[in-house]
């Protein structure tokens, strides 16, 4: 069943991931200054943690290598469609996350009303195409939203930008 | 203290702010509790710098509302249009939305709407006769107790907010893991990268928007859009439909609930999802005919909705008796708490209890004002899930990036909430909970300085740990419900998803069939 | 160890330049519409937060708009000390100094120093205190019988390891002759609460924290670590008339962000001089016993330049520096 080797994987290559990060996060623990007068110091509670984490990592490879398979859609037509949409939705979500960054990489520059009303349009847009009116909805909503929260209510200066 | 009491209400009856905060707190919490992706949690952490300027009082009591109303307005959506606000919902959607198909929805808003004020006022009066008592005994929690009783909490909300354990505790740790991003205690710094901005640690509020509002947006993009359900409309004067049932239901059921929910909530860590779990589990147990639970019956709201409001009474007590809080939002209220120079603890009780009587009497008070909106607005807030996703979540996005922006003051904070955000949206795609990261990023200090106070007394020796039965107690009943949790639960639940699907098999052959003879018979 | 005798000295000199007056507030700062946040390094309910709240509650009603206290703890302070030092520099953030900035300087823990702040004003200095339950001990003789019984074993709580009161429980160690266990808590609250609770013998701390427990008789004070008697407890002996040298205390200051513009600075100096004149203020001061003492910004600047070094070198002397 190759869906349900997938989904084995997924868990065991976020196991390795966090058996890495472990190391990592103990190694850097070894580094800190010694306690004074008693206290175990430092880098104690750190390095515990990252024995901990590691074991955690082992038994969650373990367990997603023994435990039975989930229930999966066995019909191929209809696992390749539900992997298509999956896939769909997975880029959606990722260039919601690049937009996310764009966004704060440009609000200090464009100002807020700009980047905002830009923003929140695109990710209207992911959310669907068919209507302009509710793109136009959503960033104009989403300044306004801001602008009354923020500058009015809480009188929290907000940087211009542009616009400024 | 309890001599005080009439003192302490004649002062919500004299000052108007207050019960307008109350009343203002409430509103907003339902509102929030009702759109599905926004929580109370939340909501507190963006009014937070709100409250700075206002008197203690009127802060705690404006929270208060809004965690009061947060917990309950989840319950409306979950009937209405099958979406719980929040995790503690869950088991109220599965007999509300089904006696709305029956069309009855009014009854089943009614009774989630007094179930919560009878069991948050059972909580509330319970939170009054037990927090200053509780309060005394935490003199007896020194380095070793405290260290026990955090375990405790991070162990209980590993466990019963993800279905698996394993996930759970790694998303305690990664928590955790974050919260020794800074100098420590005693004055070293760790994982900076000699970053000027991380001296400090990672700030919480960009942490817990990141959390729970980017990320929540992002996961709504992975599902297909799908166009929100219509909502039925509900006259006014339906709203007392449900007293008749909520009769035949009787007192015993909401009592028994609502004790389930306020010691559940004395319990850090456990939670409204736990507690609405297992007072339905409960109620399903000691029924005579458990299997219709499911199918629209009463008690299967009543239960939860009672059980869950108790809770939230419950979890104030070990806020103020130990500065612990139990769950996400009493860990934001404790953060305001602690800005209006409310320390909790013994001398919380001793010395301020001209503020914690009157918290108490606000806490009872927003259940009377829940109530009232409960019933009139309802309809209302109910519809708020209508709202377009295309319009709801871009404005949700673009508000928690200018929020972070906003609780900082700096472009910093806003690129941690993002980095946060999506970090979160990733971990939550692999099925781990986010809750457990953010109490593991609150608790973490409070862990790791009694775990180094602790070994410091003792001269390194560990048994301290277990040196007194309440550290053994309590660290025993975290290993119990580890093992619950990774052994025992999850075979209850495959056994009863087994049930389950074979009961919609089953209900559906019956539709099928019943649709058939309906067509042959014109 | 002659630092803070001489300090006295020093100080009693400066007042007279402390009372040069801070030209008037000009121009739109403070927006009485705009809070002020007060960074406090110490946790809430300790002995500085408590300090201090009631200091900028009274300073509030001078300046014109409302301070709000923020509770930014840990690292020995230098978790809030890094944050005022990152704060926008409009005047809108303030926040507390205290003796530990020069334990963070001098120990090399955060990039930080008091001289990256625009100092604004003094506000208490105070002496250190040893502070045990009623019921344990009567006198410090008491006290110094069972450390010698019990090398290593008696608890003495302090308020973060290689803090202040960390440094003159060791100081007062070395100086009699003793080991003790040094226990470190956040603030004085949790010192507090462990000391009624018993999980610690002894508490090294400053007096207003301790005072409700002490007039209750659940605590005692045994000595004060001031050159003279103090008014707040006329009936504890020093360490000097028991005979051990050990005379140490502790200070706070009101400081702004660095390059905080000097009109801002000089607005802010005059609405802490204006609190000092304010009898309501001398009033809650003297009831809580806080030790308030006024120095002007320029006073201040010269305080620590003097003070700095001799803790410096008493921390090398206790062996606390690396």
């Amino acid at each position: 069943m190759p869906s349900t080797r997938r989904f084995l994987r997924g868990d065991v290559v976020i196991g390795v991931i966090l058996l890495v990060l472990a190391l990592w996060y103990g190694l850097e623990a070894q580094n800190f200054r010694p306690g004074r007068a008693g206290d175990p110091g430092a880098g104690m509670f750190p390095t515990l943690l990252a024995l901990l984490l590691g074991a955690l990592a082992l038994w969650l490879i373990a367990s997603a290598l023994i435990s039975p398979p989930a229930d999966e859609e066995t019909d191929p037509e209809r696992r390749a469609q539900q992997l298509a949409i999956a896939r769909a939705g997975f880029i959606r979500a990722a260039i919601a996350a690049v937009l996310s960054i764009a966004f704060v990489a440009m609000f200090e520059t464009l100002g807020y009303i700009i980047s905002t009303a830009l923003y929140a349009a695109a990710v209207s847009l992911l959310f669907r195409r068919d209507n302009p009116w509710i793109t136009l909805i959503a960033a104009a909503g989403a300044v306004g939203f801001l602008h009354l929260l923020f500058s009015v209510f809480l009188n929290a200066r907000l940087p211009m930008g542009l616009l400024g | 203290m309890l001599a005080e009491l009439p003192q302490a209400i004649g002062l919500f009856a004299s000052d108007f702010r207050l019960v307008g905060f109350v009343c203002l707190g409430v509103i907003l919490g339902v509102f929030v509790g009702a759109v599905p992706g926004l929580t109370a949690t939340l909501a507190i952490a963006l009014l937070l710098p709100f409250t700075f300027g206002m008197p203690a009082l009127e802060a705690v009591v404006l929270m208060t509302g809004i965690f009061v109303g947060g917990i309950y307005g989840g319950s409306a959506t979950a009937i209405m249009v099958r979406v719980p606000g929040a995790p503690a919902n869950t088991m109220t959607m599965l007999d509300g939305y089904e006696m709305l198909k029956q069309g009855k929805p009014e009854v089943a808003l009614g009774l989630a709407t007094a179930a919560s004020v009878f069991g948050g006022l059972v909580g509330g009066v319970l939170l009054i006769l037990f927090a200053p008592q509780l309060a005394r005994f935490s003199l007896q929690f020194q380095s070793p107790e405290i260290f026990a009783l955090v375990v405790l909490a991070l162990v209980a909300v590993a466990a019963v907010s993800q279905e698996s354990l394993v996930k759970g505790l790694i998303a305690t740790v990664m928590g955790l893991m974050i919260s020794t991003v800074g100098i420590d205690l005693a004055g070293v710094p760790r994982y900076t990268f000699d970053t000027f901005r991380l001296y400090t640690g990672v700030p919480l509020i960009p942490l817990v928007i990141g959390l729970f509002a980017l990320a929540e947006v992002l996961r709504r993009l992975e599902e297909p859009h799908s166009r929100p359900k219509q909502v039925a409309w509900i006259s006014f004067r339906k709203i007392f439909a449900f007293v008749p049932v909520w009769r035949q239901v009787g007192w015993k059921l909401p009592i028994k609930s609502s004790l389930i929910g306020a010691v559940i909530g004395a319990l850090p860590g456990a939670g409204a999802a736990m507690a609405a779990f297992l007072a339905y589990a409960e109620a399903k147990r000691s029924s005579p005919h458990p299997e219709k639970f499911g199918t629209g019956i009463p008690e299967g709201i009543v239960a939860p909705e009672s059980s869950n409001n108790a809770m939230t009474g419950g979890a104030f007590i070990p806020m103020l008796a130990f500065g612990i809080p139990g769950d996400a939002v009493t860990a934001v209220i404790l953060g305001a708490l602690v800005i209006q120079g409310i320390v909790p603890g013994p001398q919380l009780f001793a010395q301020a209890g001209d503020l914690v009587l009157p918290l108490m009497v606000g806490f009872i008070f927003a259940y009377l004002v829940l109530m009232i909106v409960g019933l009139v607005m309802l309809p209302w807030f109910a519809r708020v899930a209508v709202i377009d996703h295309a319009v709801l979540f871009p404005i949700i996005a673009a508000v928690s990036v200018v929020a972070a922006f906003v609780s900082e003051r700096s472009v910093f904070a806003m690129g941690t909430m993002v980095a946060i955000g999506i970090g979160a949206w990733l971990m939550q795609r692999y099925r781990f909970s986010l809750v457990p990261v953010l109490l593991g990023v609150i608790l973490g200090p409070l862990l790791e300085r009694n775990f180094r106070r602790a070994l410091g007394i003792s001269g390194g020796d560990p048994m301290i740990l277990v040196s007194s039965w309440i550290a053994v107690i309590l660290l025993v009943t975290a290993a119990f419900m580890a093992f619950y949790f990774a052994w025992v639960q999850p075979r209850q639940q495959r056994r009863a998803q087994q049930e389950q699907e074979a009961a919609r098999l089953e209900r559906e052959a019956r539709e099928r069939q019943a649709r058939e003879t309906e067509g042959n018979t014109p | 160890m002659q630092g803070i005798r001489s300090l006295s000295i020093l100080g009693a000199g400066l007042m007279a330049g402390a009372l040069v007056m801070a030209t008037p507030a000009q121009a739109e700062y403070p927006d009485p519409n705009r809070e002020v946040r007060h960074i406090m390094p110490w946790g809430a309910g300790g002995g500085t937060d408590v300090v201090m709240r009631g200091f900028v509650d009274h300073l509030q009603r001078h300046l014109g708009t409302s301070i709000y206290t923020d509770n930014v703890t840990g690292g020995v302070g230098s978790v809030g000390w890094m944050t005022l030092k990152g704060a926008p520099p409009d005047g809108y953030t303030i926040g507390t100094v205290t003796y530990d900035i020069l334990t963070v300087e001098h120990q090399n823990m955060a990039p930080v120093s008091w001289e990256d702040f625009e100092i604004i004003g003094m506000v208490t200095e105070h002496a250190t205190a040893l502070v045990v339950r009623a019921e344990d001990f009567e006198t410090l003789d008491d006290f110094i019988a069972a450390a010698q019984d019990n090398p290593g074993g008696l608890t003495v709580s302090n308020a973060s390891t290689g803090g202040v009161w960390h440094q003159h429980a060791v100081a007062m160690e070395q100086e009699i002759g003793l080991e003790l266990n040094h226990v470190p808590y956040e603030s004085a609250a949790p010192q507090v609460t462990s000391l009624l609770g018993g999980e610690t013998m002894a508490a090294v701390i400053s007096l207003p924290p301790v005072m409700e427990y002490v007039r209750s008789g659940e605590m005692r004070v045994l000595a004060v670590m001031a050159d003279e008697r103090v008014d707040l407890v006329p009936d504890v002996p020093t360490f000097t008339e028991l005979g051990h040298d050990v005379v140490y205390g502790s200070f706070r200051f009101i400081a702004a962000p660095p390059e905080t513009p000097m009109e801002i600075v000089e607005v802010l100096e005059q609405a802490m001089y204006d609190t000092f004149q304010d009898p309501e203020f001398l009033a809650w001061a003297e009831q809580g016993g806080i030790g308030e003492r006024w120095l002007d910004r320029e006073a201040s600047i010269a305080y620590m330049e003097t003070i700095g070094p001799v803790i410096g070198q008493l921390m090398v002397d206790l062996g606390l520096t690396d």
